[in-house]
């Protein structure tokens, strides 16, 4: 884009202006306050700033008398084809009008955006960084070797500073938030702090509250299961309370059923009283019936001891009268020895011991007589005598037959030793054998003699015995005779019907006496009441009982067994109120440590939203530094793909300009893809030179190489007019010389604005544009102020004391 | 919902007292249907305007009672999560049993049954007070009644009213299964015969195929249907919502006072009547509302802002301390704004209940033409243009945000930096 002409109306100090520069290089030289940096200001604007805009800049713009609108018109040729753009700055009523190739546009956004695309150059920030060279640039390039590097950066940089800057920002910042110094640390810091902190506290009120809620549930299962031990007590308590009235209950029963027993006892006593009494066995006292049975008894003992007596008034047997054997004649021959026949020896009769027993009977008579006097003592002497004969009798009989016996006894010892003798001597002495039957026929005889004193003896004792039978059948009968008529009285048979009756009624009357002592002693007085009175009474305790049975029976198995159940009972209501008491001690603690847990829910719930609005935060603050460091690293990558990108380009362009601008001393250019650090080859020092060790004149020749390398870059095919605003004024002549060759040289591709205040450049412009100094006027409350100059004569008017000079 | 009904006495039940349902006179109750209060509830997204909110739940909670009072309900039905945690403080619970008695005094019952977050597990808050006795009433009331495990009542049969609740309660916060799994009214062999309502008590969420699909307590559609249930009351769900399932109605009464921002649902309870006349028996649901909180989005152009202390200036004109507002930053933000939510939230706190700043504005595309691409602004702009078409390609909003905010950040720093200020 070249431009032909740019029209200024009622901007600042141009009330109206035209500039038409060359095609190549313009110097606009005029003083300060000429408007120099409103022409560049007014380019700015008609390029760059929409019409419609508001901002207060505008305002600024304005001429201070202005009678319209601020207004730039831009003509210009692009592409060989003529265009003119005009702006009319009115806030949101300004309007932009394009026209090119007979195309007319008048939105804002489609102009803004063609003239873009025609400069190559999107906005204003981006101009000023690239095709507007400012007057300071120049600057200290050779006191400051980072400042050609740095502002060949910002120059690319495609906005008003360079990356690194941007970059610098990002990480001072990114370092004081992570700050972690005690004394001033980061935000994350401070927030990690306090989210420690609250977490601390947090866990700390949530394992509070857990407990709480751990203790408040033991609580609550304790008060249960008290409540539950409570019942349990209480049924205990009842069970044994039931068993206790069973127990009583049963108690009662048991008194009344011993009462019932008692009067049953009593009642069945007296009927059977009364039954007894009305059937008595006998009419006879008992006493009458004793004193018969008893004399029955005497009588029978005396018959007994009668008969007895009788029985023992043995007669001895009578022997026969003997016979005297024949004895043999000898024998011729001598006989063969003939076992002894010996004679058979009586027993020793029960003389001596009938005889004593007479005698002990005649004493018992004697005494008896004498105890009963009168007749029995009568009787009992004659007795007494009758047995002391008896017993001489006896005893007599008794000695004969003793004396028989050991006669025979020795006769047959004899009789066995002769014959013992005999069959010795039998073959030898025959005349022993008469001798002995001699003896035999001796002994014989004596023996029919003793024989006979013997029959004699006994016929003797049997007469007695016989008369001895008879006294005491006399008094056996008299016995019988006195026993019949007891029998009589009794009424009996004989004696054993008499000890029956009289066993009866002993029985009868013991039996009386026993039921009515019973009866009186089961009564405990001796006032029986009547009978039926005992049968009520029986019957009304035999219902109590019945009634107390019933009740026992509904108590069920504690009725049955009351003792039981309420041992039963009271083990389970010991241990029950052991289970209680430690159900209480353990809801009491509990309860304790609930009340002492001072863990409170909205407290704690207080913490987590404080610690929740904490790591929002937090959150939010690693956000911004996570966006900081991926900014930072965004531009890291885009500058350092830029920098490689412009390094390389730099390289193969500055080459042909360095060459030409040094007139070939240096061809060869390095730059640094890091920092754009120019160096360039020396061919003296056979080395590789930095640029700031070069001359000042050759530095300023290198960097607005680059410089312009790197707008030819960034603007690739578009050719933007260039603006510089001064940039060699702190140059001396040869310095601004040089440089300006170097514009001379640009403006064969670029249209080249150059603002200044001096002349020196006039000669290598092409058109030399001169701006008016301001008419100064000082404005008094007494001066006239003069009429404003003509639209063609740019006037500055400075207020004085407080109007600020405009322009750079 | 149904319309809302005129005040009426309480019914009187004219049969025999005993406790069967069988009755020769419709009763018709009316219910106070309400659910999730969750008093004491942590609200980590409201900084320090959580106290104010959990007062405000409280309130809310005070007003339910009062509409059960006004409107003369027979019996009012708590359907989980009253507490919003078991470890809250006992003057919450006595809190909350105060309201409980003032309902009592009235003679109207109240059944409740725990929730998920008052879950009825060993360390539940339901098992550690006894609301009944902290609200003042005698061992064996039914004027406040809590159905949980045995042996804890599982249902609870009004037999003057004709009305038998029932609920099934697990003691633990996450159910083994649903609490409708095999349950019927009429397999359980308890039906109530006649004229007699049955109201099921339930803190679940319901199965929405592909929007819901699985939860702490979850039931199906087709378990509803199988209840056998006139009315089933249910909680879980902050924002309100009823529905049909065959013979069943079903509803969510909502929170009474929302307990997150987002929950523009919440706010209210639910008035149940029962009524058997001529027309049949139905259920008809009005909605009352008793939060005072209202819900506020604002879109914001970000275009018409020019800095953020206007855009506090313009939300703090319309400031109200029971609106939560939510405020979105839309549209294209231009470069001299700098907008930081959270300080526009701070800057908000005291004018509005809550107050929720999302910056969803885009930055302005540079005017006209970007930097060349051979500058680092340029070179810049379309590296972080290329990583947001990536990670917008990549569904990955979150990185799509980093970037755009990368984008911006480094655009004003390289081309104007003295717009920025690094916080």
């Amino acid at each position: 884009m070249r431009i032909t002409r740019l029209g200024l109306t009622e901007i600042r100090r141009h009330r109206r202006y035209d500039l038409e520069p060359a095609p190549g290089l313009t110097v606009i030289r005029g003083p300060n306050e000429s408007g120099k940096s409103t022409l560049q200001l007014a380019l700015e604007l008609v390029l760059f700033r929409r019409a419609t805009t508001t901002a207060a800049e505008i305002a600024t713009v304005r001429s201070w008398d202005a009678e319209g609108d601020p207004i730039i018109e831009l003509e210009f040729e692009l592409d060989g084809k003529p265009g003119r753009l005009a702006k009319r700055f009115a806030g949101t009523k300004g309007s932009v009008r394009l026209e090119l190739d007979g195309v007319v546009d008048t939105d804002p956004g489609r102009v803004d955006q063609f003239l873009a695309g025609a400069t190559g150059i999107p906005s204003e920030k981006f101009l000023r960084s690239t095709a507007s060279v400012r007057h300071f640039e120049m600057d200290d390039l050779d006191r400051d070797e980072r400042a050609l590097r740095d502002r060949l950066q910002e120059s690319i940089g495609g906005g008003d500073v360079g990356a690194s800057k941007a970059r610098q920002r990002l990480l001072e910042r990114m370092a004081k938030m992570r700050a972690t110094g005690a004394k001033n640390p980061g935000p994350l810091r401070q927030l990690s702090d306090e989210i420690a902190l609250l977490t601390a506290q947090l866990r700390e009120g949530e394992a509070a509250l857990e407990r709480l809620t751990r203790d408040r549930a033991t609580a609550a299962a304790a008060t249960a299961e008290r409540a539950a031990l409570e019942a349990e007590v209480r049924a205990a308590e009842a069970a044994v309370a039931e068993a206790e009235t069973a127990a009583r209950l049963g108690a009662e029963k048991q008194t009344v059923t011993d009462r019932y027993e008692h009067l049953r006892r009593a009642a069945d006593l007296a009927e059977r009283l009364a039954a007894a009494e009305a059937a008595p066995p006998t009419p006879l006292p008992v006493a009458t019936i004793a004193a018969g049975v008893e004399r029955l008894r005497t009588l029978e003992l005396g018959v007994a001891q009668l008969t007895a007596e009788r029985a023992a008034i043995v007669a001895p047997a009578v022997p026969p009268e003997p016979v005297p054997v024949d004895l043999p004649d000898l024998p011729l021959d001598a006989a063969p020895p003939v076992a002894p026949r010996l004679t058979p020896v009586p027993p020793a009769g029960p003389g001596r011991a009938i005889a004593g027993m007479l005698l002990v009977l005649s004493v018992v008579a004697v005494l008896a007589g004498i105890a009963q006097g009168g007749f029995p003592m009568f009787l009992g002497l004659i007795l007494a005598v009758g047995a002391v004969i008896g017993a001489g009798l006896v005893f007599r009989r008794d000695r004969l037959i003793r004396q028989v016996r050991a006669q025979l006894l020795a006769a047959n010892e004899a009789t066995a030793a002769e014959a013992a003798r005999a069959a010795e001597l039998a073959a030898a002495t025959r005349a022993a054998q008469v001798a002995a039957a001699q003896a035999a026929a001796d002994v014989d005889a004596r023996r029919v003699a003793d024989a006979r004193e013997v029959r004699r003896v006994a016929l003797e004792a049997v007469a007695l015995a016989d008369a001895q039978r008879a006294a005491v059948d006399a008094r056996i009968g008299a016995a019988h005779a006195e026993a019949a008529g007891i029998l009589a009285d009794l009424g009996t048979p004989d004696r054993a019907a008499a000890d029956a009756l009289l066993l009866s009624a002993q029985r009868h009357a013991a039996l009386v006496d026993g039921l009515r002592a019973e009866l009186r002693g089961l009564l405990g007085t001796d006032a029986v009441p009547p009978i039926e009175e005992l049968r009520r009474e029986r019957d009304d305790a035999a219902a109590k009982a019945a009634m107390g049975g019933h009740a026992l029976h509904g108590l069920g198995a504690t009725g049955a067994d009351p003792e039981t159940a309420r041992q039963r009972a009271l083990g389970t209501l010991r241990s029950t109120r052991l289970r209680l008491q430690t159900a209480v001690q353990e809801q009491g603690q509990a309860e304790g440590r609930v009340s002492q847990n001072t863990a409170d829910a909205e407290a704690v719930a207080a913490i987590a939203e404080r610690l929740a609005t904490a790591e929002e935060e937090l959150a939010r603050q690693q956000r911004r530094l996570r966006i900081y460091q991926e900014t930072e690293a965004a531009i890291a990558t885009a500058e350092a793909a830029t920098m490689q990108k412009a390094a390389r380009f730099l390289e193969r362009r500055m080459g042909q300009d360095i060459a030409r601008i040094t007139g070939g001393r240096y061809e060869r250019v390095r730059v640094d893809e890091n920092d754009l650090a120019i160096t360039v080859w020396s061919p003296e020092r056979q080395a590789w030179v930095d640029a700031t060790q070069l001359s000042k004149g050759t530095a300023d020749q290198l960097y607005l190489a680059a410089r312009l390398g790197l707008v030819r870059q960034v603007t690739r095919d578009r050719r933007p007019p260039l603006v510089f605003d001064d940039p060699f004024v702190t140059f001396d002549d040869d310095r601004a010389l040089r440089a300006m060759t170097v514009l001379k040289e640009l403006a064969a591709d670029h249209q080249v604005l150059y603002l200044t205040c001096s002349d020196r450049y006039d000669a290598a412009a092409d058109l030399v544009v001169e701006l008016p100094a301001p008419a100064i006027v000082h404005v008094h409350p007494d001066t006239v102020v003069p009429e404003p100059p003509a639209r063609d004569e740019p006037v500055a008017l400075t207020l004085a004391l407080d109007l600020p000079p405009s322009g750079a | 919902m149904g319309g809302p009904s005129a005040p009426r006495p309480c019914v009187s039940f004219t049969g025999p007292s005993s406790a069967s349902l069988e009755g020769p006179t419709p009763v018709m109750p009316r219910l106070l249907h309400l659910a999730d209060v969750h008093l004491g509830a942590r609200h980590r997204d409201l900084g320090d305007a959580a106290v104010k909110q959990r007062e405000r739940q409280l309130a809310a909670f005070r007003r339910a009672i009062d509409v059960g009072l006004e409107r003369r309900v027979d019996v009012a039905l708590i359907c989980g999560d009253l507490f919003d945690s078991n470890s809250q403080p006992r003057r919450t619970v006595e809190g909350a049993a105060a309201e409980l008695r003032r309902l009592a005094d009235a003679g109207i019952r109240t059944v409740v049954i725990p929730g998920t977050h008052d879950a009825y597990d060993p360390t539940s808050i339901h098992r550690a007070f006894d609301l009944r006795a902290l609200a003042g009433l005698p061992e064996g009331s039914d004027l406040v009644t809590v159905l949980a495990v045995p042996p804890a009542p599982t249902e609870i049969t009004f037999a003057e009213l004709g009305l038998r609740v029932i609920s099934r309660v697990f003691p633990t916060k996450r159910a083994p299964r649903s609490p409708l799994d095999g349950f019927s009214v009429a397999a359980g062999g308890t039906a109530a015969g006649g004229r007699a309502w049955t109201v099921g008590m339930l803190h679940t969420a319901i199965r929405i195929p592909g929007k819901v699909e699985t939860d702490d307590v979850i039931i199906e559609d087709a378990e509803i249907a199988a209840s056998g249930l006139d009315y089933l009351a249910l909680g879980h769900w902050h924002s309100a919502l009823d529905g049909t399932a065959g013979g069943t109605r079903w509803a969510y009464s909502g929170a009474p006072e929302p307990v997150a921002v987002d929950q523009d649902g919440a706010g209210g309870v639910l008035i149940v009547d029962l009524t058997d006349d001529a027309a049949g028996r139905r259920v008809s649901l009005e909605r009352v509302p008793v939060s005072r909180t209202r819900h506020q989005t604002r879109d914001v152009d970000a275009a018409g802002v020019t800095s953020q202390d206007l855009l506090v200036a313009s939300l703090r004109a319309g400031a109200d301390p029971d609106t939560m507002l939510d405020v979105r930053v839309v549209g294209v933000r231009p470069d001299t704004l700098v907008l930081d939510a959270a300080e526009v939230t701070r800057a908000l706190a005291d004018a509005y209940l809550r107050v929720r700043v999302k910056d969803l504005s885009v930055p302005a595309p540079p005017p006209g033409e970007p930097p060349p691409p051979d500058t680092i602004l340029g070179r810049f702009i379309l590296d972080v243009e290329a990583r947001i078409a990536a990670s917008e390609a990549a569904g990955d909003t979150a990185d799509v945000e980093d970037a755009r905010e990368v984008l911006r950040l480094g655009r004003l720093l390289l081309d104007a930096p003295r717009d920025v200020t690094l916080a």
